[in-house]
């Protein structure tokens, strides 16, 4: 068995396009939505901004302790430096401020960019044009409550919400992160065209070399078997080398235990594997059939998982949690997520019992269906 | 070792196997022989046990094959008519990879695909991709796969569609190699002449039908066509053509555009007959040859058509 592994090993091996979608497309899209979402959540470096005072106006005054509260309590937000208004003007040219507060009864913000960083200048201005009366009031008032109002409001100007997210017994992690685990399962599933190939392979109907194995001395369990195997593993080593790539190269934070993690996504190609093996062992559908199938059932369980919608898993969980009991991508994603954020190690091995007993299933039909078969027409 | 009964099999309303009865003897090089779509191919799939038939018995070996007798695939060689190897893999590579369906000792396997490398004439394309072998070759690695664990059997499915004339004659002097090595070989083709030069006992097909069958001698004494004499331009009128058609022996005269084909009945003399007449009557003539007949006059006899070669 092992002399057949090797050249079927070497057969795949020197398969460009197979390996094209099973090796280099996952890292494509991976390094796509890194570049898309990837610094998406990463926090602002500290804003360099001038001040100009035109005006020692009691509103003024009040605008000017506005942004001193703010620098002081916003952690790192902006950094004000009060200078002459050319000098101010000269440093918004070279770009080493990002703009310019004009300290007056109106106060006013001069910017050179459409930035983040000068977004959030319009926005602090903004917060404080909308609760101006608060702030003079306020100060006069009550002066002690400023810093709390300060507060208030800058993170009013940085888009905070009202709630605050808390995880139900885990780890906090990065919004975007699902994405890359939809990537993970949906490689996992790409070995699903590595199975329906090497299932075809094994067809009289379909291929001459198939015909050839069939007639073979060697039991149909036995090729089917050590195509598996060697399926996986290459699956597997795909997989390895995109988690590689997302951790190591991208640094992009998986979290979890790495033990967990690779064993999810063995368990991932063992279900993409036999889920092919399967569909190509349909001995009357033909070629372009079962490859238009396996295309549907990967891509569309990859989007149900949340690959394209972020919060398509949670709808259906919501609706139909059937459906992510049985889809492939959805038990690999949630088996991360187990691991990752909710720490939950039942529901990781329900996932894991699910996707072995799923394999089996799947790895069994496919015997079945090809065993002793004759054709109807070659 | 082969014996197929009242074989039928349909595929919808086309009836591609008619009761198609056929016997191979061990040793022999049996010849199936056919116009493109009388069932050859459609034979030998379900005397593997590739194809479900619809009525019939076969044996091969004494015994009914079905798709897990691996002790009687072991005695068997297929090379069928579509190419079947794997492109990724050389030469080599594809004739090791399909003797170890067969061969499960290393030692073994590696003498056995020596040998069919150097039996094919292979040697010097062994690190070679199918991409990069001529039709020829591609047919002779094709060949390889099918022989090199040795087997007892061989199936050879139309082995030299497309291909050159010396990768053709290589083929056939090694099918005959094979033979006297002790194989029994089962070859199909549509080529009369491939059929006429090797094999020992021949069976032809038309319709899913075996019309006739044995020896190419006992094949063409079935036809009433023992030689046939062909003249090229040579004039006759009525009166010369009615006169030939009365001399002893010939049985069926075509004159067209100054050229006659007389066919004769077995005899001897026949064309001495023919010189002497056209001699007598001081009829000059172009070019003269004789012919015996070929297995292509006994399939056209019988069905009243040409083999469609």
């Amino acid at each position: 068995m092992l002399q057949l592994i090797k050249y079927r090993f070497l057969s795949m091996l020197r398969d460009k396009t197979t390996m094209f979608w099973s090796l280099v497309f996952p890292l494509i899209l991976c390094t796509l939505f890194y570049v898309t979402f990837g610094n998406i959540d990463n926090n602002l470096e500290c804003i360099d901004t001038a001040v100009v005072v035109r005006s020692e106006s009691q509103e003024a005054e009040a605008f000017q302790s506005f942004l001193s509260m703010i620098e002081e309590s916003a952690d790192d937000l902006i950094k004000t430096k009060e200078m002459t208004g050319q000098k101010a003007k000269d440093l918004l040219e070279d770009g080493k401020v990002y703009g310019i507060y004009y300290v007056d009864d109106e106060p006013e913000l001069l910017v050179a960019g459409t930035g983040v960083e000068e977004s959030v200048l319009q926005s602090l201005l903004e917060s404080y044009q909308g609760g101006q009366e608060i702030v003079q009031e306020v100060s006069k008032e009550r002066p002690e409550k400023m810093p709390e109002l300060v507060k208030h409001m800058s993170s009013s100007a940085m888009q905070a919400v009202y709630v605050k997210e808390a995880s139900l017994g885990g780890r906090e992690t990065d919004g975007m992160i699902q994405y890359f685990f939809s990537l993970i399962a949906m490689t996992c599933m790409f070995g699903c065209f590595l199975g329906v190939v090497a299932s075809m392979k094994i067809q009289a109907n379909i291929y001459a070399v198939g015909a050839r194995r069939c007639l073979g001395a060697t039991s149909k369990l036995k090729l089917i078997f050590s195509d598996f195997v060697l399926i996986c593993a290459i699956n597997f080593v795909d997989i390895l080398v995109l988690l590689g790539y997302m951790s190591g190269i991208l640094k992009i934070d998986l979290g979890g235990d790495i033990g967990k993690i690779l064993t999810i996504s063995f368990m991932g190609c063992i279900i993409g594997v036999s889920m092919g093996m399967l569909v190509g062992s349909v001995g009357k559908w033909r070629e372009g059939t079962k490859i238009a199938i396996m295309l549907a059932i990967s891509l569309g369980s990859s989007f149900l998982s949340g690959l394209m919608l972020g919060g398509i898993k949670g709808l259906i969980e919501a609706y139909c949690p059937i459906i992510n009991r049985i889809n492939p991508a959805s038990l690999i994603s949630d088996a991360f997520y187990c691991i990752t954020i909710y720490e939950d190690a039942s529901r990781y091995t329900r996932d894991i019992v699910s996707i072995a007993v799923w394999a089996a299933v799947f790895l069994i039909g496919s015997f079945l269906m090809v065993r002793r078969v004759r054709y109807d027409s070659i | 070792m082969i014996e197929i009964k009242n074989l039928v099999k349909r595929y919808g309303d086309l009836v591609a196997l008619d009761h198609l009865n056929l016997e191979v003897s061990e040793g022999e090089v049996f010849g199936l022989l056919g116009p493109n779509g009388c069932g050859k191919t459609t034979a030998i799939s379900c005397l593997l046990a590739l194809l479900k038939y619809d009525k019939g018995e076969i044996t091969i070996f004494g015994k009914e094959m079905h798709p897990d007798s691996y002790d009687m695939k072991r005695k068997t060689g297929i090379v069928p008519q579509e190419v079947a190897v794997f492109e990724e893999l050389t030469v080599a590579e594809n004739i090791d990879y399909f003797c170890g369906l067969y061969v499960k000792d290393k030692a073994q396997r590696k003498e056995c695909v020596e040998q069919a490398i150097d039996f094919v004439g292979l040697e010097n394309h062994r690190k070679m991709r199918p991409k990069q072998l001529s039709g020829g070759l591609l047919r002779r690695l094709n060949i390889a796969c099918g022989i090199a664990h040795k087997p007892e059997l061989i199936i050879l499915d139309e082995p030299t569609v497309a291909v050159d004339p010396q990768s053709r004659n290589h083929i056939l002097e090694g099918i005959q190699r094979l033979n006297k090595e002790g194989a029994t070989i089962i070859y199909t083709s549509h080529y009369m002449e491939e059929v006429e030069q090797i094999c020992t006992r021949i069976a032809i097909l038309d319709h899913g039908r075996n019309i006739a069958s044995g020896t190419k001698e006992e094949l063409k004494r079935m036809i009433k066509t023992g030689e046939r004499i062909t003249i090229e331009g040579v004039a006759l009128d009525r009166e010369h053509l009615q006169q030939i058609r009365e001399l002893p022996h010939v049985f069926q005269i075509d004159y067209k555009n100054q050229k006659i084909v007389i066919c004769c009945s077995s005899a001897k003399q026949n064309l001495m007959r023919v010189l002497h007449y056209l001699q007598e009557n001081e009829i000059s003539f172009g070019k003269i040859f004789s012919e015996m007949p070929t297995l292509n006059d006994v399939f056209l006899e019988i069905t009243g058509k040409e083999l469609r070669d």
